[in-house]
C-alpha cells in the first residue's frame, strides 16, 4: 500500500467516525425522509446533493490543502521529502488519503441520491459531475497549497477561498438541476450534447489539476523537469477554447476569432495567473542569467518560471496576429497584439518590482492594487472627466492609433523594466 | 571519501550563504560541523541531504552527483533538521512504518527494520505511545531512528543535542559512536562544542559561508600539542628567549607561567626540555595542556 495513504488511513479512520459518519447522515435523512411524507424522494435527493457538496468542496478540499501545510507547519514535511516516495505516490497518497474519510460520507450521500432523486435517467451523469467535481476542488486545495509553500506561505484561508469560488460551477447543475446545461455544443463542428461536454471537460480539468498537482510536488522533490507539461498544458487550453469559440466551422456565424487571438488570450491569462501565484525570487533570474552565461541551457529550460514561457511565448503569436490576421477583425477586438504584449511586459515587470522588494509578503496585494489602478480607477477618472487622451496614456489599447498606443506601451514597458533592473541589481549585485 | 564537496555556492536573496565550500568526509567518521550563528551550517545540511539546490558546485556522495540525483542520494542519507517533526497522532511504531515504507523497504521487512531501529535507539518500550507522550529526549530519538530506519550512508544530523539534558545528551553521544562503529558516517552540526568532543573524529569549521578548517581532531592532537611551564618566579626576556625555538606556537606569558604549542613529536619534546635546562631557567613544573575541541574552534576562528 502506497506509505501516505496508508499513514492517512491511519489519521483519518477510527471506529468512532465509521460509526459516526453514517449516524450522522441518517439523521439528516431521516428528517427529509418526514419532510417527503416518509418517502425518500426529492427532498432526500436535494439535501443529499448539499451535503455532499459541503463533505467533498468545501471540507474536503481544505482537508487536501491542509494535508501538505500541516506537514510544512510541523515541520515532518523534509521526512517526505528525504523519502523515496515518487511524486505520484505522494500526489494519490496525499490527494485520496487525506480526503478518504470525506469520501466515505461523500458516496453515503450520492448513494442516498441514487434512491431517492426521481430523475433516473441522469444518476449515472451526477456521478460523473459529482466525483469529478470534487476530484477536481481537492486537486486544486493541494495545487494551491502547493504554491503557497513555494511562497513560504503556511496559512490556506485567502486560496482555499479561492479554490472554492473556482470549483463551484461546477457543481451548480448538481446544486439545482441535472438538467441546467441541456443542449448542444459545437466544438470543431463536432456536436456533443452540453452535458457530455461538460463531463468531458471536467474529467481533462481533473487530470490538468492532478498533473499540476504531480509536477509541483516533483519540483519539491528536487526533481529536475523540463518544461513540456506547462507547454501541452497551454497547447491544449488554445485548441479546447479555439474549438468552442469557432463552433462549427461550416457556418457563416462561425467565430472569426481564431487559434491566433485564442492562444494571445490564453497565454496573455496564464502569465497573469502564474506571476501572480508564483515565488517571484530574485534569485531565480540570477540563476537564469548565470546558466545562460554558462551556456548550460537544459538548466535554464529547467529553472525557468512558467509565466515567463507564457510571456515569450506571446512574440510569435503577436507577430503572427499582427502581420497574418485581419485588421478589421483586429479592431474589432479593440486589441493591438504588440501593445497589448509590452503591457503584459510592464505588468510583469512591475509586479516583479514588487516581488524583489525587502517585504516581499506585501506583493500580492500591491500588484492587485497597481492592476486595480492602473486598469480601471486611473482611465476611468479620465475618461468621466473628458480626457479620453489621458486615458489612452495609461491604457494605451484605448487610442484609436496603434503607433500611439505602441510608443506609450513600449514606453512604459521600457521604464518599468528598468526600475526592475534597478532594484534586482540591489538584490544580486554584492553576491557577485 | 564518502562525501566530496566542491566549490560549492548558495545564496539567498542579499547574501551568499555557501561561498566556494570544498571539503570531504571520509567513510565511517563522524565529523564535528562547528560554526557562529549564520555560517552556512544548516544551508551546508540542507545540501547534502539533497533538499536544496545551490547555484553552483559539485556534491558527490558515495559516487552519485547530489545535485543531478537527488533522489538517489536520499536513500543513502539520514537527515534529522534542526526542527524536527514527528507525527504526532500516530504512534512510534506507526511513525517508523510510515518511514520504512517511504523509504522503499518492503512491507514485509519492516517490522524487522523498526524492531533494529528501536532497539538501537533503546524506544522498544514505547512503540506503542505517541511522540506527544515522550520527553524531549524520547523523541529525539525518535527522530533519529527515523532517520536512520533505512540504514543511510551518511546520516546529518542538525543540533540533535539542542534541549537535551546532560545524561540524554551523554547517552546520544554513545549512540552516534555506537552508529558509527556500524559503518555508519555522521555528521554532527552543534554549537555545544564540549558534546562534539566526545564522539567527532573531524571537526569542519565553516564561518561566513566558508571552510576555515577541515582537521583530523586526533591527528591535530598528535601534532601540536600544547604545554605549560610554570617557574618559581616570573622570568626576564622569556618571549625573546621562547621565539629562538622554530617548533613552538601560540606562545603565551602569564607571571611565572606560560603556555605555548608544539609542532613535533617526542623528540622534539625533549630537545625543547634540554634546550631549556640548558638555560638554566627556574623551571619547577612541565605538563602538557589537554586541548579540547572548545579551544581548537576558537583558535581557528580567532586566527
Amino acid at each position: 500500500m502506497n506509505p501516505e495513504f496508508q499513514r492517512n488511513l491511519y489519521l483519518e479512520f477510527s471506529v468512532a467516525r465509521l460509526i459516526g459518519m453514517p449516524l450522522f447522515l441518517m439523521i439528516i435523512f431521516a428528517l427529509t425522509y418526514a419532510i417527503d411524507n416518509q418517502k425518500l424522494t426529492e427532498s432526500t435527493a436535494n439535501i443529499s446533493i448539499i451535503v455532499y457538496v459541503l463533505i467533498i468542496l468545501f471540507w474536503g478540499a481544505r482537508q487536501t490543502a491542509e494535508s501538505l501545510l500541516e506537514e510544512i507547519r510541523n515541520h515532518t514535511w523534509d521526512i517526505q521529502k528525504t523519502s523515496a516516495l515518487s511524486p505520484w505516490s505522494l500526489t494519490w497518497g496525499k490527494l485520496l488519503g487525506s480526503t478518504l474519510f470525506n469520501w466515505y460520507g461523500g458516496l453515503l450521500c450520492l448513494f442516498i441520491y441514487s434512491i431517492a432523486t426521481p430523475q433516473r435517467e441522469t444518476v449515472f451523469l451526477v456521478w460523473i459531475y459529482a466525483i469529478s467535481g470534487g476530484i477536481l476542488a481537492q486537486s486544486l486545495g493541494l495545487l494551491t497549497s502547493l504554491l503557497a509553500v513555494r511562497r513560504k506561505q503556511m496559512t490556506v484561508s485567502i486560496l482555499y477561498y479561492g479554490v472554492i469560488f473556482c470549483s463551484l460551477p461546477f457543481f451548480i447543475p448538481l446544486l439545482f438541476d441535472a438538467d441546467y446545461s441541456r443542449g448542444q455544443v459545437d466544438w470543431y463542428s463536432i456536436r456533443l450534447d452540453s452535458q457530455v461536454f461538460m463531463a468531458i471537460s471536467l474529467l481533462l480539468a481533473c487530470f490538468w489539476a492532478v498533473v499540476g498537482v504531480y509536477r509541483l510536488l516533483a519540483e519539491e522533490l528536487q526533481i529536475r523537469t523540463l518544461p513540456w507539461v506547462w507547454l501541452s498544458f497551454i497547447g491544449f487550453l488554445v485548441l479546447y477554447f479555439t474549438g468552442l469559440i469557432i463552433g462549427d466551422l461550416n457556418s457563416s456565424q462561425a467565430s472569426k476569432f481564431g487559434i491566433g487571438e485564442c492562444s494571445f488570450v490564453v497565454c496573455g491569462c496564464l502569465t497573469y495567473l502564474l506571476i501572480l501565484s508564483d515565488n517571484n525570487n530574485p534569485m531565480t533570474v540570477r540563476k537564469l542569467w548565470l546558466y545562460s552565461e554558462q551556456a548550460q541551457w537544459q538548466r535554464v529550460l529547467e529553472q525557468i518560471p512558467c509565466w515567463l514561457i507564457s510571456l515569450l511565448l506571446l512574440i510569435p503569436v503577436s507577430l503572427y496576429l499582427t502581420l497574418f490576421r485581419d485588421v478589421e477583425t483586429l479592431e474589432k477586438m479593440t486589441i493591438y497584439p504588440i501593445p497589448s504584449f509590452l503591457l503584459l511586459v510592464r505588468d510583469c515587470a512591475v509586479i516583479l518590482f514588487f516581488s524583489y522588494a525587502a517585504n516581499a509578503k506585501r506583493a500580492a496585494g500591491l500588484s492587485f492594487l497597481y492592476l486595480l489602478l492602473i486598469y480601471w480607477i486611473l482611465p476611468a477618472i479620465f475618461i468621466e472627466g473628458g480626457a479620453e487622451g489621458m486615458a489612452a496614456v495609461f491604457l494605451p489599447l484605448f487610442s484609436d492609433n496603434i503607433a500611439f498606443a505602441l510608443i506609450f506601451a513600449g514606453g512604459q514597458a521600457a521604464l518599468a523594466g528598468f526600475f526592475l533592473y534597478q532594484r534586482w541589481q540591489n538584490c544580486v549585485n554584492h553576491l557577485r | 571519501m564518502l562525501v566530496t564537496v566542491e566549490n560549492l555556492i548558495f545564496e539567498y536573496t542579499g547574501f551568499r550563504a555557501l561561498n566556494n565550500v570544498s571539503f570531504s568526509i571520509a567513510a565511517g567518521s563522524i565529523t564535528a560541523l562547528v560554526g557562529p550563528n549564520g555560517a552556512g551550517k544548516t544551508t551546508l545540511m540542507r545540501c547534502l541531504a539533497g533538499l536544496e539546490q545551490p547555484l553552483e558546485g559539485t556534491i558527490a556522495l558515495d559516487g552519485i552527483d547530489v545535485l543531478e540525483e537527488p533522489r538517489l542520494c536520499h536513500r543513502k542519507v539520514g537527515y534529522l533538521s534542526d526542527f524536527f517533526g514527528l507525527y504526532d497522532r500516530l504512534t512510534v511504531e506507526q511513525c517508523l512504518h510510515f518511514v520504512a515504507r517511504a523509504q522503499g523497504i518492503e512491507a514485509a521487512d519492516c517490522p524487522a527494520a523498526i524492531k533494529l531501529a528501536s532497539q538501537r535507539l533503546q524506544i522498544s518500550d514505547r512503540l506503542n505511545a505517541t511522540p506527544m507522550q515522550l520527553s524531549r529526549g524520547l523523541r529525539q530519538r525518535v527522530a533519529i531512528a527515523q532517520a536512520i530506519i533505512h540504514q543511510p550512508k551518511l546520516v546529518l544530523l542538525d543540533e540533535p543535542a539542542s534541549g537535551l539534558d546532560p545524561e540524554a545528551r551523554h547517552a546520544l553521544a554513545e549512540l552516534f559512536l555506537e552508529l558509527q562503529r556500524q559503518g555508519m558516517t555522521l555528521l554532527v552540526s552543534s554549537h555545544i562544542l564540549a558534546e562534539l568532543e566526545a564522539y567527532s573524529s573531524n571537526m569542519l569549521i565553516l564561518r561566513n559561508g566558508q571552510v576555515i578548517e577541515n582537521i583530523s581532531i586526533a591527528q591535530n592532537n598528535a601534532i601540536n600539542k600544547t604545554f605549560r611551564i610554570r617557574f618559581v618566579h616570573p622570568v626576564p626576556e622569556l618571549a625573546m628567549l621562547l621565539g629562538n625555538f622554530p617548533y613552538l606556537s601560540h606562545i603565551a606569558i602569564q607571571n611565572e607561567q606560560v603556555q605555548f604549542q608544539l609542532t613535533g613529536d617526542e623528540q622534539v619534546q625533549h630537545q625543547l626540555l634540554k634546550d631549556l635546562f640548558a638555560h638554566n631557567l627556574p623551571i619547577c613544573e612541565f605538563s602538557p595542556v589537554l586541548t579540547n575541541l572548545q579551544d581548537a574552534y576558537l583558535s581557528k576562528v580567532q586566527q
